[in-house]
């Protein structure tokens, strides 16, 4: 990653480089998009695991690079993550230049606030300009500011822009092709907080003629959002509705794609010559590409609510209400959205994990976003439900299956909640950061950012879980393929392929793991499964279809191998009450997935944590089956009742 | 604007956490010296400020404060460090005072 971040090859002279500052809210981002058009590059610092965004500004005929510095309120900083803006302004940062220039981006609306951090700002030393936003937000809540003394009285350029409707972006332009032309205030900022608090006040009394009073449309609206009653119901309307999408929504979609997948496996055994080669396209390449494409609608659909949330202004608000209940596991508000987001898919609910200030909060709401249940647990889920949970219904109307299937999701969100307090008091514990968070008036979204954040996010998600996919399903492939061994003499095809797994490599691994399973309950065919799925949870039902020898994952013919297999020797069933409890447990805690390792590796900047997130999940979820296997089996007889 | 009551009488040291919604407050000091004190003092908590207490979470916490034209949720134990009085007839008059419409 950092080396798509080292200093563009320079003819003769080294790009002019910008740093750009700002709080959180004040329009940096849009500001940053507006300049290097959306061409970011996205890379880590050293050491903390804050993004580090770099674009390139084309400014006439020359470039400059823009370094878009996180969010903060004031460049004293509280955390590792905080501390590397000062770094990256005085140039302690290897592969960083100094800036040549600093902007800080304020919004008009509460300048007062920014002042003394513009004062921290231009005291570094830098030519440093201020961008003035939401400059039509301001006139709208009858704010009233003028630039011209604001320029005056701080000695350093203002330029006022309206970031996506273009306004004053000509003239920032202008701006920035010759940083060293800026005024430069004659007398510096005062250094000490206090003395630089009253600095910033004179100025402010002469610059503002008027506040801006309250946005009227947000105070309407937050009157029901935020209201004890209303609000807590919109909460619970929101939740709903983000499954509904996920789970009925996508289901069109998802079916079209199994669809096609199904052709395109056909079509490639019909024209590639038969052997290894059209074994591993139908069954290697096409099947594991369209394991990870069949997800994109309900991610799309996932992002398109997240975003929507998001930049009208709604997630800050849910984060509010929520924050009680985060804050006695000793989360915050924020990481509820993103453990929320994990419930499609644990990589946007890791990405979304960015939005929280303290690093040791979000680890632990990293760490304790696969629990929660995503939908590639859904498949596994529907077949083993669907095959040994009985169709009756408990009290009234309510199916058993269905209430087995709820009783699974919430059991992954509390399982969550639990762990995560947990790792609070004892590995991780809270960092003492103070919990404050904006909440931002409600703005119409801009179409074209908005699907721009989602096409960027679902392209991410695609080219990160497919080449991990695509990889893993070959290496899988080949596990499950070789070594070719002789069919038993007389075999038909089916029980040739049984025959074929049961020596594989793959096969192999489970007989080999079978004493480590079997006091959960499962055999070696299940350990087949367990040893694929660790790549991708999924990936068990299509392993243990083959294992059967049946034609389709979701054929009555799988479900009745399965509750049809015996033991060889004892003869009782294999998938007792007992064995399916503690299968099911297992998979609602065990890490199984090569992207979610790969996207906290992205996030926490090393392979320690996703090591660690793997190995807790993994002994949590064989202790879980554990326990599961022992109660149920000594509750319900080894035979199944209907 | 009409002087504002503090149905949590008494003199001196009150607290940001203590005042009830819809009231507004001056700020007087944070108390402490460290991280947290820093992180509010550049949230703008400063001498002087205006800062009106607009309502608390469903829950009960945290509070939203509205001060400097934006709006800031803070928790209890956070709000606890600010040190407030109630606003002088002075600043009542202040023409550049924030606006704030009652709910």
């Amino acid at each position: 990653m950092s080396a798509a971040l080292a200093s563009t090859p320079s003819d003769a002279v080294r790009p002019t480089s910008f740093g750009l500052l700002g709080s959180p809210n004040a329009g940096k981002t849009t500001l940053f998009n507006a300049l290097t058009g959306l061409r970011a590059r996205v890379g880590n610092y050293p050491g903390v695991t804050v993004e580090r965004r770099e674009g390139s500004i084309a400014l006439g005929d020359r470039t400059a690079q823009l370094i878009d510095l996180p969010g903060t309120y004031g460049l004293e900083p509280i955390s590792a993550d905080e501390a590397i803006v000062g770094d990256v302004l005085e140039g302690r940062v290897e592969g960083i230049d100094r800036p040549d220039g600093l902007i800080v981006v304020a919004d008009a609306c509460s300048l007062p606030r920014t002042l003394p951090f513009i004062g921290e700002a231009i005291r570094m030393g830098q030519p440093t300009l201020v961008v003035l936003t939401m400059l039509d937000e301001l006139a709208a809540r009858g704010g009233s500011v003028d630039l011209a003394r604001l320029e005056d009285s701080l000695g350093v350029p203002v330029v006022g822009v309206v970031g996506h409707r273009g306004r004053g972006m000509d003239q920032l332009r202008a701006k920035l092709a010759d940083p060293l032309s800026w005024s430069r205030p004659a007398v510096p900022p005062p250094e000490e907080r206090l003395e630089r608090a009253g600095w910033a006040a004179s100025i402010a009394e002469h610059v503002i003629s008027q506040m801006p009073v309250r946005h009227a449309l947000t105070e309407r609206v937050d009157r029901i959002v935020l209201h004890p009653l209303w609000g807590s119901l919109l909460f619970l309307f929101v939740m709903v509705t983000f499954f509904q999408l996920i789970f009925s929504w996508a289901a069109p979609a998802m079916d079209a794609i199994d669809g096609m997948i199904g052709q395109l496996s056909a079509l490639a055994r019909a024209t590639l010559p038969a052997g290894w080669m059209a074994d591993l396209a139908a069954d290697g390449l096409i099947a594991g590409l369209g394991s990870v494409v069949i997800f994109l609608p309900q991610i799309v659909l996932l992002f398109s609510l997240l975003y929507l949330l998001e930049d009208l202004g709604y997630m800050a608000r849910a984060a509010f209400v929520i924050d009680r209940v985060m804050g006695r596991i000793g989360l915050e508000g924020r990481s509820f959205v993103a453990l929320l987001s994990s419930y499609a898919c644990a990589v946007p609910g890791i990405m979304a994990t960015r939005t929280i200030p303290s690093p040791r909060d979000r680890l632990v709401t990293i760490l304790v976003a696969p629990l929660m249940t995503c939908s590639a647990r859904l498949p596994v889920y529907a077949l083993l439900i669907s095959a040994f949970v009985p169709e009756s219904k408990v009290l009234g109307p309510i199916g058993l299956q269905g209430l087995v299937l709820l009783a699974l999701y919430l059991a992954g969100a509390v399982a969550a909640l639990i762990v995560a307090g947990l790792l609070k008091k004892t590995l991780v514990p809270g960092d003492g950061l103070p919990f404050a968070m904006e909440l931002p008036t409600y703005r119409v979204p801009t179409f074209s950012l908005w699907l721009s954040q989602v096409w960027g996010s679902a392209w991410s998600f695609l080219r990160r879980v497919g080449t991990i996919i695509l990889a893993v399903t070959i290496v899988l492939w080949l596990l499950l393929s070789f070594p070719n061994v002789e069919p038993p003499v007389g075999a038909d095809e089916r029980t040739a392929a049984a025959h074929a797994l049961e020596h594989s490599y793959a096969g192999r691994m489970g007989h080999f793991i079978e004493p480590v399973i079997e006091p959960l309950g499962f055999d070696w065919k299940i350990g087949v499964g367990l040893v694929a799925s660790l790549a991708a949870r999924e990936v068990i039902v299509a392993t243990l279809a083959q294992i059967y020898a049946t034609g389709g994952d979701e054929d009555a013919g799988l479900r009745a191998s399965l509750r049809a297999d015996r033991h060889p020797e004892t003869g009782s069933p294999i998938y007792t009450p007992a064995t399916v409890a503690s299968l099911l447990v297992f998979f609602v805690f065990a890490l199984q997935c090569m992207s979610t390792l790969a996207i906290m590796r992205r996030e926490t900047n090393s392979w320690r944590w996703p090591a660690f997130a793997f190995g807790y999940l993994l002994g949590l979820a064989w202790i879980a089956s554990f326990v599961t296997y022992r109660v149920v089996g000594a509750l319900a007889p080894g035979d199944w009742v209907s | 604007m009409s002087p504002n009551e503090n149905h949590d009488s008494g003199a001196g040291a009150e607290t940001l956490d203590q005042i009830s919604s819809g009231l507004s407050v001056a700020v007087v000091s944070i108390s402490g010296n460290d991280a947290i004190s820093r992180r509010l003092d550049d949230l703008g908590l400063r001498a002087g400020v205006e800062i009106e207490v607009i309502r608390r979470a469903p829950l009960g916490d945290p509070t939203l404060f509205e001060l400097c034209g934006y709006q800031l949720c803070l928790r209890r134990s956070e709000a606890g460090r600010v040190r407030v009085k109630p606003l002088s007839s002075d600043s009542a008059t202040d023409p550049r005072e924030s606006g704030s419409a009652r709910s």
